[in-house]
């Protein structure tokens, strides 16, 4: 399934998240492997738990960032593309 | 936490019906450990060694070595390595770490059977900083930090490293299957009660360098090696994993975690022991 940006995001019922020193841990617990998300992506994170659409992430972080709308939205798009792939996360 | 153990006659592994759920691996890759499920617990098979027959709701442990093992090697599999798995089990935070005590302070060292633990404890207590376990390192939440708790006071070294290591005179040691078993003496000095952990220092593999090298390790990465050196009995207990997840999530939040490599020259020891110990004065808080 193609993301867009009005897609939303639900994390996978087998992932465990802690925050640990400013970065989110993610633990899947089908996989058994981890995942570390920098500042920025535990917000993006975040935002998905808040169910939020990737274009409202978009708003959400634009205002704290000195970048392009059009980059945002292609690091938004990219990361939850990798939160997909990873089986973190899925769209719904 | 208590279990009751019982030893049977010595006879040899019969092929099990089920497959492992789990298995561990030495660094050379022969499997030291298989993990098998049982009605009312596990079985944990040591290939040529012994199987250890764990009863959950008796709290029972059932050893049944192999005709050729001793009592004593068989204590050692029980201690470093079924006593920490129920330790892990039972909620306890267990990592395949050595612990040594500077200054009143903790410091482990992680890394898989054969990295150098035992050696780099063995080379502090001969440097007058005791021992608190050569593996098996119990993490106990002691507000705000954790504390290491002491185990055997034991090292299980390879005969090189007791060779280099250890006064015969001074600490008495036996010969074991592959490794010698030294106890603590005036030569090796063993930390007995418990101490508050300030550093964890995750041993990588040796590069060959010719002075000690240590960095700091980002938390997201110590997360995953603290996870990846844990005695964790069932690792399809998704409940439990998540539960030890959060714990050590928390270590690392409270204890600094670097990664060390040195030079592996026995010679080298004494000074790879000061260059951590100033590191730890430098670049730890203990609090």
């Amino acid at each position: 399934m193609q993301l867009t940006l009005a897609s939303r995001l639900v994390a996978a019922p087998s992932v465990v998240t802690r925050d640990v020193g400013g970065d989110l841990m993610l633990l899947d617990l089908d996989s058994g492997t981890y995942f570390g998300l920098d500042p920025v992506g535990s917000e993006i994170w975040q935002a998905a738990e808040d169910d939020l659409s990737l274009g409202e992430m978009c708003d959400r972080l634009q205002p704290r960032y000195d970048v392009s709308r059009q980059q945002l939205e292609q690091d938004v798009l990219a990361l939850a593309e990798q939160l997909v792939a990873q089986r973190l996360a899925a769209p719904r | 936490m208590s279990y009751r153990i019982e030893q049977t006659e010595p006879r040899l592994q019969a092929e099990l019906p089920a497959q492992p759920y789990d298995k561990w691996r030495t660094l050379e890759g022969e499997v030291s450990v298989l993990f098998y499920r049982q009605p009312g617990g596990f079985r944990l098979r040591f290939p040529g060694r012994a199987d250890f027959s764990i009863e959950l709701a008796a709290r029972t442990v059932r050893c049944r070595p192999c005709p050729d093992m001793v009592a004593e090697d068989l204590a050692d599999l029980y201690f470093n390595q079924v006593l920490p798995l129920l330790l892990g089990h039972g909620g306890d935070a267990v990592l395949h770490a050595s612990g040594i005590a500077v200054g009143g302070k903790a410091v482990g060292f992680i890394g898989p059977t054969g990295r150098g633990k035992s050696t780099l404890a063995a080379a502090f207590a001969r440097a007058g900083h005791p021992f608190l376990t050569d593996d098996g390192l119990i993490l106990d939440p002691a507000p705000p930090g954790f504390q290491v708790r002491p185990r055997r006071p034991i090292l299980r070294l390879c005969a090189d490293s007791e060779a280099a290591l250890v006064d015969r005179a001074g600490s008495p040691s036996e010969v074991v299957l592959w490794k010698e078993r030294v106890h603590a003496g005036i030569d090796l000095p063993f930390q007995d009660e418990p101490v508050p952990l300030c550093a964890l220092y995750v041993l990588r593999e040796p590069s060959g360098c010719d002075a000690p090298v240590i960095a700091a390790l980002p938390p997201a990465a110590a997360t995953t090696a603290l996870m990846s050196h844990t005695f964790i009995l069932d690792v399809e207990d998704r409940a439990a994993v998540a539960a030890l997840f959060h714990r050590l999530g928390e270590v690392v939040d409270r204890v600094a975690c670097f990664v060390l490599d040195y030079p592996r020259r026995y010679a080298d020891l004494p000074g790879v022991v000061d260059a951590i110990i100033g590191h730890v004065h430098k670049e730890v808080q203990c609090s």
